[in-house]
């Protein structure tokens, strides 16, 4: 990495310096002993806990080879919760891409100049800062049956007959918790969206347009191919985010109706705290996770080379 | 440079674009709006239909609400006090981190910076069954500490203060103290943490909204009620106890939600700077 | 030097944090945080000072273990307290040790206990529902009571379901109570009278004395009404008298069972809702509690407590109007248990305790006559059943009422599972069902999906 952009390496060679590189040491050690300690050694303790038979009251942990690993393939609730977690990742990421590029377009149109652009940036983002467990009581409070706000509203202005029981319809459950996630996220993302196209060349732009490139031509020729990569980013982190969905769901309905939002994570909550406490078979879903984790972090780990090696603007 | 009727045709699309932003902006707007309007009404009101102004039920509903035991003052006690402790920590190792690795040369960095990177995009989500393990092994069940110290070691955190003193740092800055005989630790103290306050600033904002939005880790790891962080306080409301109390579960979200909400009204402009600058996701 | 100054300022702020976090949680008391020593020295940690909340918002103290010397008792019902101050410490006052209770509502019961349960922390003596009894009874980490043989001596009259919920698989006895909870049909006399031309609980058993009568009794009701009264508020009037009826429990030889009777339960429920027969309100919801107090409801299925704690305290308006019957089943729901922990090191004290709250006839004589529960000694039911009256039922006997039903009642159907099964029972196969959503075969699947994820070494299917 570029850790040398501004150390010039003639003084880095200095016998003297060489003295003070043990700080280094020193100056690190607080993060990588808790490092290891509160990471490092979960992870490997839950690695661990996925080979062995550790559940319900049993205090001894036994080996049982790759057991739980076939349990688990086997597991039609589990199978469901992966499904699910994609699902809702998939209806909710989509839209929340295509909104958050074509605000960032617009946000950083010259022709259009639009006014308020920080205004309205600043209330796009404003769901993301309030706490996950607040926005699904709101929205399990909003959506209620029989006579939730929005059913009585629908009812006033006679949209429909009798309320609508939500929370017991499948599609409905599912459509809501991903139209949270995205009601929280897109601002997020038309943000860093709009940082990566202000970050392009302007003088492709000027270029451009001497050519006689429209607006919406420079953007599809000269924007998107640039954006790759940060777009490639932003999908890597909302879908290992998305992997990760608990709060939401399980505040919501608690996984139903027809464990329609059982994601991975509330299926690692309730095996390990609900029923037969189930820590191997909790640990096990939770080993899987790490790994399709790990398998998209690697993906986003090559576009951070690119991304950050790039010159970047400091923090305002 | 353009002709009339293009001018009139941009004209009605930034109209049209304002009238787009506004729909987005009642949509961020609406769902709090309603909440909080309903903890000034009586249930009865709530039962009636949706309204956008305020009634005069707040004092009412709030004692109901008090008197179901729901300790707000608790909650932000107990969350303000996890979050700002696992701030001061995150902020004060992540900015030593970052400087030792731009500052010294040792063996051994490039491995570390590989594992910070990595911890960035791995969640401690993956790892709570290991992490609920050792901290019932180790007797800190019903503790804040395993919800406070593992703020030490924040990957995403050093991330960016690495990213900001890169920009910030010149050797010369530090010669020059060196030559007057201050020692390796004061010379951070007095000359590069001041220099990396804006950064410290923007991530004492999000660090400490993180941990105040924490739900899970609490979730598994705190059983007594005394004890509860905001988020797992707000999980009650959604209790058989509160399914008449329509206005004393309003004004329970509103106090939840109203900190935060006060807060960005302050200091939004810095944390649409912070992710502008960073990417950060909390 | 300087060295020694950064690991200072290290030191200080981990110091800092540590001991703020101690202040956060000052009054904690050692349900986690103790070491596995501090109990064994003898060392009284005990602090009373904590106070903790339910959903509801009544406090409660944070369950504490004493250290030698004091006998730890954990249990959820307030009941504990009373029988215990009022009746043993009055029995038994020389006793050289302290009896500390601690109260934990139900529904935080299992979070508290299970962390710390077959540790040193764990209390002495445990208090354990219905819902989860079996769970304990089965951990193997409860002392066996038949090496005391005044207990034994004593269970002989305990009626024999109390008996074998008490008792493990293997035949080990490890929980007694001093309770039994049949229930029964609870419904509106004058609704009863203007609207079915039922005059008596003789009358109105033989219109429902079992399922099919039942369902024409409400069908009638219905057409009699215009459909503004219902027989029942929902399904959680009919699982309880179902579950019991069946052959067996949910669980035999680790094998999912799905009895005959929860096919019909599931028929019943989803006909009832079809037809108009039930107002499918949530149960224990907004309401259900709102309809004994209204006309729109003509009864419910409780037990012996959901009088006491449901019907009364939500019914003062329609008190003296009901009536209570056995109904289509004979059934029972509910019920407390008590045993010793393997880790206590009063075991001894514990037993002595538990042999007198659950088969002293004396005791159980007064505790019967004093509170009107309904109690778990055969000889002393026998005795009292004959002379009560109960305002609330407009003067009706209901304990011998309930008497009647308890020696119907089959305690070898309880499983460790059932809390977890009927759970998600309810959610999966019987909700969705009776409300039309979900084919038969379909709920059951996801229902024996679930089962399976919860109890992974079941055989489901």
């Amino acid at each position: 990495m570029a850790t040398t952009t501004t150390a010039s390496g003639k003084q880095r060679r200095l016998a003297k310096r060489r003295n003070h590189d043990k700080w280094g040491y020193v100056f690190m050690a607080p993060f990588f002993i808790f490092f290891l300690a509160f990471n490092f050694y979960p992870m490997f303790y839950t690695i661990y806990l996925s080979f062995t038979d550790l559940a319900g009251w049993a205090t001894d942990a036994n080996m049982v080879g790759f057991q739980n690993f076939i349990n688990i393939w086997n597991n039609l609730l589990f199978r469901r919760a992966v499904t699910n977690t994609f699902i809702l990742w998939i209806v909710n990421f989509v839209p929340q891409i295509v909104l958050a590029f074509l605000l960032a377009y617009w946000f950083t149109s010259r022709r259009l100049n639009l006014k308020g652009v920080g205004f309205f940036k600043s209330l796009f983002y404003l769901p993301n800062i309030i706490t996950a467990a607040s926005v699904a009581v709101i929205f399990s409070s909003l959506f209620s049956y029989p006579r939730g706000p929005l059913n009585l509203f629908m009812l006033n202005i006679g949209v429909i007959d009798s309320p609508i029981d939500f929370f017991r319809s499948v599609v409905m459950t599912r459509l809501i918790v991903s139209f949270i996630q995205f009601w929280m996220w897109y601002g997020q993302t038309t943000i860093v969206l709009q940082a990566g196209i202000l970050s392009i060349d302007e003088n492709l732009f000027d270029a451009a347009r001497v050519d006689g490139a429209t607006d919406w031509q420079s953007f599809t020729k000269i924007t998107m191919p640039l954006m790759k990569p940060i777009t490639l980013y932003v999908l890597i982190t909302s879908l290992i985010g998305g992997l990760q969905m608990f709060d939401i769901p399980y505040l919501l309905t608690g996984g139903g109706p027809q464990q329609s939002v059982e994601t991975m994570i509330t299926f690692i909550y309730k095996q390990a705290f609900q029923g037969g406490r189930n820590l191997n078979v909790a640990a096990t879903a939770s080993v899987v996770l790490l790994l399709m984790t790990t398998l998209f972090s690697l993906l986003v780990f090559n576009s951070f080379r690119t991304r950050a090696t790039k010159p970047r603007k400091g923090a305002k | 440079m353009y002709e009339t009727g293009n001018a009139k045709r941009i004209k009605m699309q930034r109209l049209l674009l304002y009238v787009f932003f506004t729909i987005l902006t009642l949509l961020s707007i609406l769902p709090f709006w309603i909440v909080i309007v309903n903890s000034t009404r009586s249930a009865p009101e709530i039962q009636q239909g949706l309204s956008l102004i305020p009634s005069g039920n707040a004092w009412s509903n709030w004692t109901h609400l008090r008197d179901r035991g729901f300790n707000i003052f608790q909650g932000y006690g107990n969350s303000f006090f996890i979050a700002a402790s696992s701030t001061i920590l995150s902020l004060y190792f992540s900015s030593l981190t970052a400087y030792a690795l731009i500052v010294y040369e040792f063996k051994g960095k490039k491995i570390m910076w590989g594992i910070i990177l990595m911890l960035i995009m791995i969640p401690t989500q993956v790892s709570i069954i290991g992490f609920y393990r050792f901290i019932a092994n180790i007797g800190l069940l019903n503790n804040y500490i395993p919800l406070i110290l593992p703020a030490v070691a924040s990957a995403p955190t050093v991330f960016f203060m690495k990213q900001y003193l890169e920009t910030i740092y010149h050797p010369a800055l530090v010669d020059s103290a060196r030559i007057d005989g201050a020692s390796e630790i004061k010379i951070f103290h007095t000359i590069i943490l001041p220099l990396m306050r804006p950064a410290l600033a923007t991530m004492a904002i999000f660090g400490f909204i993180g941990s105040w939005n924490n739900f899970l880790l609490p979730l598994i790891l705190i059983n007594e009620r005394s004890m509860y962080t905001l988020p797992m306080l707000v999980q009650l409301l959604t209790t058989d106890g509160y399914r008449t109390e329509f206005g004393a579960m309003y004004m329970g979200i509103t106090l939840s939600i109203v900190p935060l909400i006060l807060i960005y009204t302050f200091l939004s402009r810095y944390i649409i700077g912070g992710v502008t600058a960073g990417g950060v996701k909390q | 030097m300087i060295k020694k100054r950064i690991l200072l300022s290290l030191t200080t702020l981990a110091a800092l944090a540590l001991v703020a976090c101690g202040n956060g949680d000052t009054d904690t008391t050692d349900t986690g945080d103790t070491g596995d020593t501090a109990a064994d020295n003898g060392d009284t940690d005990t602090d009373d000072g904590e106070v903790l909340e339910t959903e509801d918002g009544e406090e409660f103290d944070a369950p504490t273990t004493g250290g030698a010397g004091v006998l730890d008792v954990w249990t959820f019902t307030d009941e504990a307290q009373t029988m215990i101050n009022d009746y043993y410490l009055e029995e038994f006052a020389e006793l050289d040790y302290e009896i500390n209770i601690s109260i934990v509502p139900t529904e935080e019961f299992e979070t508290q206990l299970d962390p710390v349960f077959g540790s040193d922390s764990a209390p002495d003596v445990i208090f354990a529902e219905q819902a989860f009894v079996k769970k304990y009874v089965e951990s193997g980490m409860l002392v066996d009571l038949s090496q005391y043989d005044s207990l034994v001596d004593g269970a002989e009259d305990t009626f024999d379901y109390v008996r074998d919920i008490g008792t493990q698989e293997d035949g080990t006895f490890v929980m007694n109570s001093w309770q039994t909870t049949p229930g029964a049909f609870f419904y509106r006399q004058d609704l009863a009278s203007e609207h079915l031309g039922i005059e008596s609980p003789e009358e109105m058993q033989e219109a429902i004395g079992d399922w099919d009568g039942f369902l024409d009794t409400a069908r009638e009701l219905r057409d009699a009404t215009d459909g503004s009264v219902y027989m029942v508020s929902g399904r959680g009037d009919l699982s309880h008298p179902y579950y019991m009826s069946r052959d067996q429990g949910w669980v035999v030889d680790n094998q999912l069972i799905i009895d005959d009777q929860i096919y019909e339960l599931m028929e019943t429920a989803r006909t009832m809702v079809e037809e108009g027969l039930m107002m499918d309100a949530d149960p224990q919801g907004e309401e259900y509690f709102a309809g004994m107090n209204a006309d729109e409801i003509m009864g419910y299925s409780l037990p012996t407590w959901g009088m006491h704690f449901w019907l009364k305290p939500n019914g003062d308006e329609t008190a003296g109007n009901w009536r209570m019957t056995t109904g289509p089943t004979a059934y029972f729901r509910g019920g407390t248990w008590i045993g010793v922990t393997q880790t206590s090191d009063m075991q001894d004290e514990a037993a002595h305790l538990i042999e007198y709250l659950t088969t002293s006839e004396d005791f159980l004589t007064s505790w019967a006559e004093d509170t009107g529960d309904v109690v778990s000694n055969e000889v002393v039911v026998d005795a009292v059943r004959g002379d009560y009256e109960e305002e609330f039922l407009g003067g009706q006997n209901h304990y011998d009422a309930f008497a009647e039903g308890i020696t119907t009642i089959d305690g070898e159907i309880i499983t460790e599972f059932d809390q977890g099964i009927q759970g998600a029972f309810d959610d999966l196969a019987l909700t969705p069902y009776s409300k039309g959503e979900m084919e038969m075969e379909e709920a059951l699947d996801s229902f024996r999906m679930e089962v399976q994820s919860l109890y992974p070494n079941l055989q489901v299917d």
